[in-house]
Formats: C-alpha cells, sequence, structure tokens
C-alpha cells in the first residue's frame, strides 16, 4: 500500500502575520521505495517530517495536508489524529543518536517498552522480540547489549537501536530526519547499507530527510528537492543526479566538492541565500539566485507541473536529456 | 540596551504592572524627603499631644496625619517613606553587593576550574547549610560585641548589608559559574584565547554580557528576599540600629501597641513592606519567564 | 624537499590527556591513571603558502592537534616550530608573545562569534595595539570588504548574518592580525552545501592574495580534496599516511586511506553502495597493540598485532605506517570510479 501526502501546509501564527513555512508538499511512495528529500536548512524539509509524526507545537502549526497511510486517509492539521499514526504507522528515526535514547533507560527495556506500547505481547515474548530486532539491526551480542544503557554503545550502535526502535511495530513509512549526519564516514556507511537491507526485506516506504546528496545517492529510488518550503523538482533518482532540469538542483550538484575535481578552479557556489520564510521575494522564490532568470520568473510563480513521472516548477527548465558530464 | 529590550520582549502584563509599582516605590522612596508631611527625624517636630492618633479617616485623626501616629507623635506615612527609603537602601545594596562577589567568585570558579573552583563551590555549599537569618545575626552579634558602641552605631547600616550579602552571594555564583562552563567551551571565548587575550577582560568583556540573563533574575528575586531579610532583622532587634527606622523596626515599635488596638502602627509598615515585595517577587518571575519562552519560540 | 629551514614543522607532536581520579584514589592507588593519548608522536611539515589536510574521524586526534597548533592545549612532549623559531617556552606552554602568531577558524559559526558583541569590535579583537576609534572602523571595513561584506554590516550584531556570512566574519577576525598560519577546524561542516561552496572559495582566494599557509581540519575527504596541498590522514592520534594531495586520492597507500575514500558515496555515480569498514573506532582509551588499525584491516598481518609501524618513505612522497604496504608499487592504483 502506498503512502501518499496531499497539500501539506504548515504555518508559523504570529500576532502580525501568518508566516507560511511549507507549502503544498504532495508526493506518494510506494512499498519498499525510499523518497529523498533534500534541501538546505530553511527549506522546510525537517518541519514536514515533524508535520507528518505530529511533533508540530504552536505557534507553528499544520494548517492543512492529509496523509494515506495503509489506505487510511488522516487529516494532519488535528493533533488527535496524528498522534495514533507514530509508530504504528509511521516511525521515525531522529538525527541525534546521542540525545535521542533515555539515558536513564536500558536500552533493552526502551524497546521492550515500544513494543507493548504498540503489540498485544507479553514481557517475555516482547523480550524474546528485542533481541531478535537487535540482531536485525545488526548491533553486536544482541542479547548482552539488551542490558546496557545508552552511554555505554557508540553513535554508530545507538542509531542502529533508533532503527530498531522506528521498526518495532512495523510501520508503512519510517522517516529518516538526517540520520547519518552526526556520525562518522564509516559508521555511515554502515547505517546506509543497514537501511537498504531492511527496506528490501520488510518492504517499507522510507521518507529520507538529508542535505547529504551522496546519502540520497545511495539510498533513495526518488528524489523532491525542496527550496524555500516547496518541492520545485521531483524525479526518480538517476535522472535527478544526471540530468536536474531545475537550475537549483542542478546548481546544488555542482557545488558539491568532488575528489578528482580541479585544484585550481573554483567551486561553482551559488551566489546569496535561501530566503527567509515571510521574506519570500515575489514570483519564484529562486530568481534572484538564478543564472536563468526573466522578467516572467519575478512576477509570476511558477507551479509544480507533473510530466511523466517527474514534477518541475520551472519556467526555465534545463533541457532535458542534458547531462551534467 | 540589547540586555534590557532582551527581558522585556514577552512578558506579561502582570510584569509590566510590577515594574511600575516597583517604580512607584522607588520614587516615593527616593523623594521622601520632600513628599513626606513630617520630617520624622526631626526630634523637635514631634509632639507628644499628636501621640497614638487613628488614621484621618476616623472620627479622631487628624487631617494632618493620614494614616495615623505612633505612640512618640510620628506621622505614620513619613515613617513608612522614610522606611522604605532604608529598607529598599539596604535590599537594594545588599544585592548589588552579593552579585558583585557572587558573580566573580562564579566566573572565576567556572573559568580556571581546578583547586580554586572546588575551593570556591565547597565554600558556597557550606554558606547554604546557614540559614540567612542565622548568619546575618551571627555577623551582626560579633560586629556588636567586637566594636565599640559609637563605632557600631556608624557602621551599623553597612555591617547588616554585608551580613545579608553574605547570605545571598551563593545562587549568584552558582549562576555564574553554569553559565561561564557552558561559554568557556565556545568559539568566541577560545578565539579570544588564542589571541592572547588577558583572562580578566575575557571573563569581563566577553563571559559576563553573555551569562547576564539568569543573574538579572536571580537579582530580582534576591532584593525581595534582601528586603524582608532586613526586615526580619530589625524586626529582631538585630538590625539596623534604632535611630533610623526601616520598616521592620517601624513594625517591631508598632507591634507592641497592637494589644492595645492601635493597629495603623503596625498595618502600614506591613503592607508597604507586603506591596513592595510582591511586586519585586512578580517583577523576578515574569522577567524570568521573558528570558525562556523568547529561546524556545524559534521555529526549527 | 628544500634544504631551507620548513615554514611549519611539527616534531613528536604528543598530548595525553589524564583523565580525572578523586582525590583519595591519587595516593593511594598504584594503578596509574588512565590516558587518552590524543596525538602521538606527530611530525610533520608545510612549506610557506601551503595547504595541508588533516583528515580522520572523530577519536583521530585531528582537533586536538589543531588546538595544538593555535596554543589551546599544551604538548605533552615534541615541539611546533614556525620558520625555525620553537613556540614552546617554559613547561611547554606558548609565551604571550609567540601567542596569536597562528590563528583558528572555529567549526560552529553560531557559537564562535560573541553575541553580545559588534561586529566591528569582534573582526578587530585580535588588534594587539589599541587604534583610535576611526583607524578601528577603517580595519574592520578593510577586513569586511576581504571576506566579501560591506561596511553596512560594521554595527551590526551576529545574530542578523546567516551561518555562512558568520563563519566569513570568523575569517576575516583570524586574518586581522595577518597571521601567517590559520588553522581551519572543519569550517564548512556546519554549513549548506551551496554556502560551503562560497566559503571554500573564499578561504582559497585569501589565501593566494595573501599568501596565507593553511592547516585544513576535516572529516570530509571532497572538500579537503579541493582545498589543500598535502594531506595527513590520522586514526587514534597518530598520523597513518602523509603524501602530496593529487598522490594521495589517486593512489592512497594505507589500507584505512583507501577504505575512507571507498566510504565516500559519490554523487555522479548513484545507486554504488558503500564498501563499509568493518567494526568501529577503538576507544583512545585502549588502543589495539601493534598496529591499531589491525582488528579492522584487510591486510594485516601477524606483525600488525604486535609491533606497531613507524611512517616510512615508500616514494613519490608519500610517507606511510604500515608493515604490509612497504614500496608503492605494491599500492594498487584505487578503482577507477572513486576518482572520476
Amino acid at each position: 500500500m502506498s503512502i501518499a501526502l496531499e497539500g501539506l501546509q504548515v504555518t508559523l501564527r504570529t500576532p502580525g502575520a501568518d508566516v507560511p513555512l511549507v507549502q503544498d508538499v504532495s508526493f506518494r511512495i510506494e512499498p519498499g521505495q525510499v523518497l529523498g528529500l533534500v534541501g538546505e536548512s530553511g527549506a522546510g524539509k525537517s518541519l514536514t517530517a515533524s508535520a507528518l509524526i505530529g511533533l508540530v507545537a504552536p505557534p507553528v502549526r499544520i494548517t492543512a495536508g492529509q496523509l494515506t497511510v495503509r489506505a487510511r486517509a488522516v487529516s494532519l492539521d488535528s493533533p488527535e489524529a496524528i498522534r495514533p499514526l507514530r509508530g504504528k504507522e509511521v516511525g521515525f528515526v531522529p538525527q541525534d543518536p546521542f540525545t535521542s535514547l533515555d539515558p536513564l533507560f536500558r536500552v533493552g527495556d526502551q524497546l521492550v517498552e515500544t513494543l507493548r506500547a504498540h503489540l498485544p505481547l507479553d514481557r517475555v515474548a516482547a523480550r524474546e522480540r528485542a533481541v531478535q530486532l537487535f540482531a536485525d539491526v545488526g548491533l553486536p551480542s544482541p542479547a548482552e547489549r539488551f542490558s546496557h544503557y545508552p552511554h555505554q554503545l557508540s553513535g554508530g550502535m545507538r542509531q542502529r537501536v533508533a532503527i530498531a526502535l522506528a521498526l518495532c511495530a512495523q510501520p508503512a513509512l519510517v522517516i529518516a530526519d538526517e540520520c547519518t549526519t552526526a556520525l562518522d564516514v564509516s559508521t555511515q556507511a554502515q547505517i546506509v547499507s543497514l537501511l537498504a537491507r531492511l527496506v528490501e526485506e520488510r518492504g517499507t516506504s522510507v521518507l529520507l530527510i538529508t542535505h547529504d546528496l551522496g546519502v540520497v545517492g545511495e539510498l533513495a529510488t526518488e528524489v523532491a528537492i525542496m527550496y524555500a518550503g516547496r518541492i520545485v523538482e521531483r524525479a526518480p533518482l538517476g535522472p535527478l543526479l544526471r540530468a536536474p532540469r531545475h537550475p537549483y538542483t542542478r546548481a546544488l550538484l555542482d557545488a558539491v566538492p568532488r575528489i578528482g575535481g580541479e585544484v585550481g578552479g573554483a567551486l561553482p557556489a551559488i551566489p546569496g541565500t535561501m530566503p527567509r520564510p515571510g521574506a519570500l521575494p515575489p514570483g519564484c522564490a529562486f530568481h534572484p539566485r538564478c543564472p536563468r532568470a526573466s522578467e516572467r520568473c519575478k512576477n509570476e510563480r511558477p507551479p509544480l507541473e507533473r510530466s511523466g513521472d517527474s514534477e518541475l516548477a520551472c519556467w526555465h527548465p534545463l533541457e532535458a536529456g542534458a547531462s551534467r558530464g | 540596551m540589547r540586555l534590557s529590550l532582551g527581558l522585556l520582549e514577552g512578558t506579561r502584563r502582570g510584569t509590566h504592572v510590577a515594574l511600575l509599582v516597583i517604580a512607584a516605590y522607588v520614587l516615593l522612596a527616593a523623594f521622601a524627603r520632600w513628599v513626606a508631611p513630617q520630617p520624622v527625624q526631626d526630634l523637635r517636630s514631634l509632639d507628644l499631644m499628636n501621640a497614638s492618633l487613628p488614621p484621618f479617616w476616623n472620627a479622631e485623626g487628624n487631617r494632618a496625619f493620614l494614616l495615623g501616629t505612633d505612640e512618640q507623635g510620628r506621622d505614620v506615612l513619613s515613617g513608612v517613606l522614610f522606611g522604605l527609603r532604608l529598607s529598599m537602601g539596604v535590599g537594594f545594596a545588599a544585592v548589588a553587593l552579593a552579585m558583585l562577589i557572587g558573580v566573580t567568585a562564579g566566573l572565576v570558579s567556572g573559568y580556571r576550574g581546578g583547586w580554586l573552583d572546588a575551593f570556591l563551590m565547597r565554600a558556597a555549599d557550606a554558606q547554604l547549610t546557614f540559614p540567612a537569618i542565622l548568619v546575618a545575626m551571627l555577623i551582626d552579634g560579633v560586629a556588636r560585641s567586637v566594636l565599640p558602641r559609637s563605632v557600631h552605631e556608624t557602621l551599623g547600616v553597612p555591617v547588616v548589608i554585608g551580613a545579608i550579602a553574605l547570605a545571598q552571594w551563593v545562587p549568584f555564583a552558582r549562576a555564574a559559574r553554569v553559565g561561564t562552563l557552558v561559554e568557556r567551551e565556545k568559539g568566541y571565548v577560545q578565539a579570544a584565547q588564542v589571541m592572547a587575550r588577558p583572562w580578566g577582560i575575557i571573563l569581563f568583556g566577553h563571559v559576563l554580557p553573555n551569562v547576564l540573563g539568569p543573574i538579572v533574575v536571580i537579582a530580582t528575586v534576591g532584593l525581595g528576599n534582601a528586603i524582608l531579610t532586613e526586615a526580619t532583622l530589625s524586626f529582631l532587634g538585630v538590625g539596623i540600629p534604632p535611630t533610623s527606622p526601616s520598616l521592620g523596626t517601624l513594625v517591631r515599635n508598632g507591634s507592641a501597641y497592637l494589644p492595645s488596638g492601635a493597629w495603623w502602627m503596625v498595618v502600614f509598615p506591613g503592607l508597604a513592606l507586603a506591596g513592595l515585595v510582591l511586586a519585586v517577587n512578580v517583577a523576578g518571575d515574569g522577567l524570568r519567564d521573558g528570558l525562556d519562552p523568547k529561546q524556545r519560540g524559534a521555529v526549527s | 624537499m628544500a634544504e631551507s629551514v620548513p615554514f611549519l614543522e611539527l616534531r613528536e607532536l604528543t598530548k595525553h590527556f589524564e583523565l580525572p581520579r578523586p582525590l583519595l584514589a591519587r595516593f593511594v592507588s598504584r594503578v596509574p591513571p588512565a590516558t587518552v593519548r590524543a596525538v602521538e608522536g606527530v611530525s610533520l611539515t608545510l612549506g610557506a603558502g601551503e595547504t595541508l589536510g588533516v583528515v580522520g574521524e572523530s577519536g583521530c586526534g585531528k582537533t586536538t592537534l589543531g588546538r595544538l597548533l593555535v596554543g589551546l592545549e599544551v604538548p605533552s612532549a615534541g615541539e611546533i616550530r614556525l620558520r625555525g623559531q620553537r613556540l614552546e617556552g617554559g613547561a611547554n606552554r606558548r609565551p604571550r608573545a609567540l601567542q596569536g602568531r597562528i590563528q583558528m577558524v572555529f567549526q560552529d559559526p553560531y557559537a564562535s562569534l560573541d553575541p553580545r558583541w559588534k561586529v566591528r569590535d569582534i573582526v578587530t579583537e585580535p588588534l594587539v595595539t589599541r587604534l583610535s576609534s576611526s583607524a578601528h572602523r577603517d580595519r574592520a571595513a578593510q577586513l569586511l570588504a576581504l571576506v566579501g561584506l560591506s561596511s553596512k554590516d560594521l554595527d551590526k550584531y551576529p545574530h542578523q548574518f546567516s551561518g555562512g556570512q558568520r563563519q566569513r566574519l570568523a575569517i576575516a577576525r583570524a586574518l586581522c592580525a595577518e597571521p601567517e598560519l590559520v588553522v581551519c577546524d572543519e569550517p564548512t561542516s556546519a554549513l549548506d552545501v551551496s554556502v560551503q561552496a562560497q566559503v571554500l572559495n573564499l578561504l582559497k582566494e585569501t589565501q593566494r592574495r595573501l599568501g596565507l599557509s593553511l592547516v585544513f581540519i576535516s572529516h570530509d575527504l571532497a572538500v579537503v580534496s579541493y582545498v589543500t596541498t598535502s594531506v595527513a590522514v590520522m586514526y587514534l592520534g597518530r598520523v597513518v599516511e602523509w603524501a602530496p594531495r593529487s598522490v594521495l586520492f589517486r593512489a592512497p597507500a594505507h589500507p584505512y586511506t583507501r577504505a575512507l575514500l571507498e566510504t565516500i558515496p559519490d554523487v555522479n555515480r548513484p545507486g554504488r553502495r558503500r564498501a563499509a569498514i568493518p567494526g568501529e573506532v577503538p576507544s583512545a582509551l585502549a588502543p589495539p597493540p601493534g598496529c591499531a588499525f589491525h582488528p579492522r584491516c584487510p591486510l594485516a598481518e601477524a606483525r600488525c598485532r604486535v609491533e606497531r609501524p613507524e611512517l616510512r618513505d615508500i616514494g613519490g612522497g608519500t610517507l606511510v605506517a604500515c608493515h604490509v604496504v612497504q614500496t608503492r608499487e605494491s599500492t594498487q592504483p584505487a578503482e577507477e570510479a572513486v576518482h572520476g
């Protein structure tokens, strides 16, 4: 059963005015597929994740949006509707492995507690399941680790525990919010392999939130690029990385340093910075920084249009099929 | 200044009212000499004929003495105004001194660490085991026995200020120390160290302004405590020498006449004291709240 | 290497941290205190106007090395020499007169500028002699221009700037006293990709213009490949490989370096799985005997478990600390795929 998000709108309610933070975000993820949601800080990707698990608190509010999970449609603007989904239908792997586990409880107990909250298991059965889950996520000596406290585990191991917690109730969707960012490169690689394997084995849908295009390249089947609160391009992984159509996507990819690139030249950097919410320029939000901007771009915001299996919001997209070489 | 604006943002109306009340008290106390109907320190202005008069709305009252008089003919209202001046003056001075001692100790302790830190913090812990009143009484008692009477009279007020400050410096030290421990690890402090700036400048130019927030809040609450402590000491007879009565002294004097029905000698000083401390505490609470949500209100 | 004195020289630089123990245990116990060997016997050189990259994962000691360079930590042993002059004085502490010749750009742009100071005071803080206030302003404006900010920003506070702009301010500050060497500790790790590109370009441009030398510390090998002239790879406090930039990335010698390069995802080759290094970085409190990398090394032999390898020149400018990789011939050039 696919996951579908329709028209998510997140707003900051201030006494002066309402500031839109995330606007009109929609996507669909099939089982076993990974959607990479990519954007720089301030683009709204983490907020999208928070909205999907109901962690948005006033003065920030979800003003519109519908999430369909396991054929159930839930209206996101009511916090009570989201809460029952948390854990059972939607799992969450947070970014910081060092603060996401309760330091006062053993990791095994934390997993058991979560299991029993969502599934009808007695203590013995839950314990067995927990140890099994620890083994599934590649935690060495799972039975021993059961009785360890978080501080006795390394960052990589804690992240495995976090993944076990997210998956234990067998949710249809797992949201991974920058879950490899705080890890060393070699540990990152291990976690990425783990996630890939789990997705294949369990057929879970994954929403992978990250700013790291490298991780996206390894895990995602489809990528959506966010800019200033909206999705500006969405396409399957290969085509997006090889031949992006939105100038921002292209510029972003070009700005990533590559080994083997020239030492002498300058890294193609995007001038300026992303506009902050509430200070968006008229027309296309990217136009002040876009080398292809025209009069139309300054006045009219391009709508997100579908073509085939991709979406694009741009008046002057790059040529389809023009490779980055 | 950025600091004060930061604190006032996001505070409730109650805080604003409390701050206005405190401002009113301060003005009244500062201008007591001109506002007060009777210069109560001047013994020649007293007339025993006016002794023990009730407030003016009472049948036996006198318009000249709005809130009544005490057993020596001193106008209660004037007494309260002058007493306020002393109570607030001692309160402010004690808190300022406590802040000076405490913040310096906390900054140095947090920054240098090691033996100095251990020593200062154990001293602080030891200090906290003594209730403030007892500490103040202890110091005052020692001062009385050690100093000749005339010296003690002149030094009376500074001794009380010192005693109260000594009882109150610890929360400042702790807040300053914790703040310092946090700021010490930050880039801007380390950058200053890399530039070989003297540690005094780093502490007072960089660290101090950034840890002041919670300290200002502690100071406001501490002010209420200091005023009450002074009043308690005066009430117990071990505070400021009675020649210049504070609100506590007035309450002490007046309480002797309470059984005879002269309620106004106790009630008005008491109300003034309670009102002041209440306003100070509400303002302190409000400032503390003003600090927190502002930081939590940021959108992730 | 030239016969003349190298611009920067580290000789057997070492830093040990003793874990604090309760007072009584210090006097009573015979067991020596647990020590973290953060930096162990590091010897490196750098030429003027060049950039040395120091890479490694967390716990490898690169941050401590950076702190030793700028004088925030006192070495337990070894020396740092700038143009031949030893920087350590009595008790290994750096004398005040020599402090400040090496400046630093810190990782966190949100904590490296005093939030209560105005920009013009922040960037001119390193000035030793106090100038008149207009001279101060001029100098500040000059520095801001150097990093691409305008003099309109002089009277603003840090919170009015974005992360990338704050790093520019941090760079301006580091350059104020005209240091000869600037240590950059993960200066772009906290920044977005597009901003990172701007800051890296700025660093390179400024280095070229002012003839600066840089030590660039990072865990991001791709970034390092972009800005450096030579690279040292650290593992558990020691340098395991040191080579000119192009050589290291084209033909990495040490098994750890090769494994690290394999774990870098390549945006241009989507879908490629990284070959992960098995196991985890051991604790610095209990480093494995012999070669610290041997438990995770695909080439480990019996000798590696027992004897710690020294840094050895294997030709092509590469120094490697490995028993197995002895000569340049035995290093197979890494797969084409990694180096695009």
